[in-house]
């Protein structure tokens, strides 16, 4: 018997060769034969004559939720022989259960494969070698055989979590910004959990309607810090804690009776935890959405880089399956279980705020020093609040499988949204009024914005959504002549204001691409004379967009020459004649793009054609033409779009 | 001297590395959403996050308002060195540094015109030693040659250049083809030899990262 692991895991079999095995069994005989031993190996323990066979040889499914304590006990097992765990995606889960089932003072002879012992991954060192492990472990011999290696450690003492294994009282700290309502719930939630002891802190302004109770305390930073310093708030939390067991989370959580049952359940022998975390749609706790809640960096090279800057590919950021792991897993913020002697032997790193990647640096972190980033299965925690930009896809990752961008929508959801079947919980909070107003009085706040740049009151009369909304203020954007990067940048906090907080890497590649777009089009640049040719639909809907002013627009129908449209004077085909054709540049507002363009070739092959659309689409900024279709994909899943207006709340 | 970002790979060539892997510094400082490129907030976020930015200042007041927030481990734990920009000669706008500062100071004269090379000083006990050359991406577009170096190239210790990232105008002439970093680095240490150490100025210094660990993960 051996451990076994579900298939989809794509484990590949050590090559340990049963003889080999043997030999190195036999080698050690007099060890085993001194103590009780345990073997927790993917390899099969060959019989061998006067061997002491392993008092308990473990055999069961590895997974996220692996643990040796519920059988084996907390540093007691004074021998354990561990094969090939380097063969398993969860190497680093079993070698952190095996260092805390082995007794201090125990021996535990490792055997596995040679290059798997010195090639690790991700840059970090060999597991029985990292910080955490190093601390309590000696290694007493090292042997190779055929290409195995055959390493014997003694714990020469207990380890770090040993001091406070049996504390079983809980440290709930909760950050706060602003009123927090949904936060005193949580708190009475909290007092109410049959835990042994409990205490609740929380980080930041205390909330009204608090219970007023011992257990109850509020600390905050010594400022206020716009940015949002949560690494900080959570590191003081952890600081202040009374208990070694702390649950950090974010105050948009409901926590239910069933959190003490889950949290009793896993055991005291963890390092960092999360739960599963969803959202549900509508109520009734129908059609729930995953929440950011463990997530995993796709990748196994440049991670030092990534670490030390505290800068990461998004595009390699996956939800995994909950009982799936890599050592690049990691806790999203929202919600830590984490032991507060282990958490101060880290500390999450307060030179990153809010948004800044800091939950993926404390996650590798952890993991490159031998702690483990990993699930409590037990309960699902609810979020009240939808991330914003997840309501409909996601990056996920099964075993053998990335998507990036899946739709998490289920046909049901669909189909409720369709015939109005289910009561779907707003998306945003705010009424439909004050949720335009606040996008109006954010845009019309950016620095240097002049009075006719603004956007009117009135901008929003014809919308009734997130999508047209939004896309009135697309076709504002484009109108602007944006010249500079500080201009740029101001447009983009705008957005990150109204929307999300992407981080700053991120907004910086969205300014340098539209800089970059800008200067396409300004293949316009070189023209100090631009003709428009066209007075249809297409003219009136663009040629503000196109970021320069028409010294006159062509038009083929002599009835109209002369006259004016929107401010530009309407001519013939013969007032290009005049025009310096190396200095000027014809822009065609038509679909007939082809036709006009080889006449005015024919005629004047000096003078530059371009079509309309090329000039416009680098005037758009891109991040709003993709929120614009966001929010279109989002109306069709989620009927409700704004919470109620006081009118209807009333009546 | 100045900390690299990144260890140059066992064996690797001076003068094979790219632009992007060069150590860098901040232009503006690290600048977003809360703290405005060239503010002692931005300039504070990039010591922070251990990148050395330029620090802009007119005198002598200026300076030792920098060095305070500059000297403490508040702001620059890892204690890289605090590069001053002045509009005239160091030993002129601050001729003399208080003994307490224990930090490398270097000082750019960025009084020449905008499409010169400015002398690059360090303060060495009690004078500031020019040593390396600052070289603006409008040097660059102008010609380089020889006789833009501040210090002859064999003396040469440090040269920082701008990145083609500091162009923040669209309505400036769109880069010519083929101008990039990769091209004025080549430039560059094609003038000062292999020994000069070379750091690239970048405004967009969190980009580069993005960038750098795209690369790095692919």
């Amino acid at each position: 018997m051996s451990l076994s692991e579900d298939r989809r895991f794509g484990r590949i079999a050590s090559a340990i060769p049963q003889d080999v095995l043997r030999s190195i069994l036999v080698a050690y005989r007099s060890t085993l034969g001194g103590a009780p031993w345990v073997h927790c190996g993917y390899e099969a323990l060959p019989s061998i004559d006067g061997l002491r066979t392993p008092v308990l040889d473990i055999s069961v499914p590895v997974d996220n939720v692996f643990r040796l304590g519920p059988t084996l006990g907390f540093e007691t097992s004074p021998i354990i022989v561990t094969t090939g765990l380097r063969s398993s995606r969860f190497a680093a889960i079993l070698f952190w259960e095996v260092l805390h089932a082995l007794a201090v003072d125990g021996v535990w002879i490792d055997i596995d494969e040679a290059t798997r012992c010195t090639q690790p991954r991700h840059g970090f060192d060999d597991y029985p070698r990292r910080e955490y492990f190093a601390d309590c472990l000696t290694i007493t011999s090292v042997d190779e055989r055929d290409g195995v290696l055959v390493q014997t450690f003694r714990k020469t003492r207990e380890t770090q979590l040993a001091p406070t294994i049996d504390d079983c009282g809980w440290t709930f700290g909760i950050l706060t910004a602003g009123a927090s309502p949904q936060a005193a719930r949580m708190a009475a939630a909290i007092l109410d959990l049959n835990l042994p002891n409990v205490e609740v802190i929380f980080c930041g302004p205390r909330p009204a309607g608090v219970p007023n109770d011992p257990r109850v305390s509020a600390i905050d930073l010594e400022e206020p810090e716009p940015r949002g310093w949560i690494t900080r708030k959570k590191n003081l939390i952890a600081k202040r804690a009374r208990y070694d067991n702390l649950c950090l989370l974010h105050d948009r959580y409901v926590i239910t009776p069933d959190w003490a049952d889950a949290l009793d359940a896993y055991g005291p022998c963890y390092s960092f935890l999360t739960l599963p975390q969803v959202y549900y749609a509508a109520v009734d706790k129908q059609f729930p959405h995953r929440y950011p809640d463990y997530q995993v960096l796709d990748q196994d090279r440049g991670i030092q880089g990534a670490l030390a800057t505290g800068v990461y590919d998004a595009d390699r950021v996956f939800h995994p399956d909950y009982d799936d792991f890599s050592e690049t897993a990691f806790c999203c913020g929202g919600i830590y279980l984490a032991r507060r002697s282990l958490w101060n032997l880290v500390r999450q790193n307060e030179a990153l705020f809010h948004c800044e990647w800091e939950d993926i640096s404390f996650g590798v972190e952890c993991q490159r020093r031998g702690l483990p980033h990993r699930v409590n299965p037990f309960v699902v925690a609810e979020s009240t609040t939808p991330h914003p930009l997840l309501l409909t896809r996601m990056h996920t990752l099964s075993a053998s499988h990335a998507e990036r961008g899946r739709l998490h929508v289920s046909a049901e959801q669909e189909a409720a949204a369709r015939t109005g079947s289910a009561t779907f919980k707003p998306i945003i909070t705010r009424n439909r009024q004050q949720y335009y107003e606040s996008i109006r009085q954010r845009f019309n706040a950016i620095e240097g914005l002049e009075p006719h740049e603004r956007l009117a009151p009135g901008f929003a009369t014809s919308c009734n959504g997130l999508a047209d909304v939004w896309a009135a203020v697309e076709r504002h954007v484009s109108s602007l002549r944006l010249t500079t990067r500080d201009e740029i940048a101001q447009l983009a906090y705008f957005l990150c204001d109204s929307v999300y907080k992407w981080p700053a890497p991120q907004v910086l590649s969205m300014i340098k691409r539209h800089e970059e777009s800008l200067g396409q089009s300004s293949a316009l640049r070189r023209f100090t004379t631009i003709v428009g040719w066209g007075t249809g639909s297409a003219f009136q809907a663009n040629h503000r967009l196109i970021g320069r002013d028409l010294a006159f627009v062509i038009d083929s129908e002599p009835a109209k020459w002369g006259s004016i449209i929107d401010g530009v004077t309407i001519r013939p085909f013969s007032a290009l004649t005049s025009l310096d054709g190396v200095r000027t540049a014809v822009v065609v507002f038509s679909c007939f793009y082809d036709e006009i363009a080889a006449r005015i070739r024919a005629e004047r092959p000096d003078i530059a054609v371009v079509p309309y659309g090329a000039v416009v689409a680098s005037q758009r900024f891109q991040p709003l033409v993709d929120l614009v279709a966001y929010y279109a994909e989002v109306e069709r899943y989620y009927p409700r779009l704004f919470g109620a207006a006081r009118m209807e709340l009333a009546a | 001297m100045i900390p690299q970002d990144r260890p140059a790979a066992a064996g690797q060539s001076v003068r094979n590395r790219d632009a992007l892997s060069l150590p860098v510094v901040a232009f503006r400082g690290l600048w977003d959403k809360f703290a405005a490129p060239l503010t002692p907030q931005a300039i504070c976020r990039s010591y922070l996050r251990g990148v050395p930015s330029l620090v802009r200042c007119a005198d002598e007041g200026e300076v030792r308002s920098a060095l305070e927030f500059l000297t403490g481990a508040e702001f620059n734990r890892a204690r890289l060195p605090v590069l001053l920009v002045f509009d005239g000669a160091p030993s002129i706008v601050v001729p003399d540094i208080a003994a307490t500062t224990s930090l490398d100071l270097f000082a750019i004269d960025g009084a020449a015109l905008f499409d010169r090379t400015y002398p690059i000083y360090r303060w060495i006990d009690t004078d500031w030693c020019p040593l390396g050359t600052y070289i603006p991406i409008s040097a660059y577009l102008r010609g380089l040659t020889a006789e833009d170096l501040a210090v002859p190239a064999d003396e040469t210790l440090v040269v920082m250049f701008e990145s083609v990232n500091v162009i923040d105008d669209v309505r400036l002439s769109p880069p010519p083809e083929g101008l990039n970093d990769d091209a004025v680095y080549a430039s560059v240490r094609s003038l000062v030899g292999a020994t000069a150490e070379v750091f690239r100025v970048s405004d967009l210094v969190e980009l580069d990262w993005l960038q750098q660990r795209i690369r790095e993960a692919a």
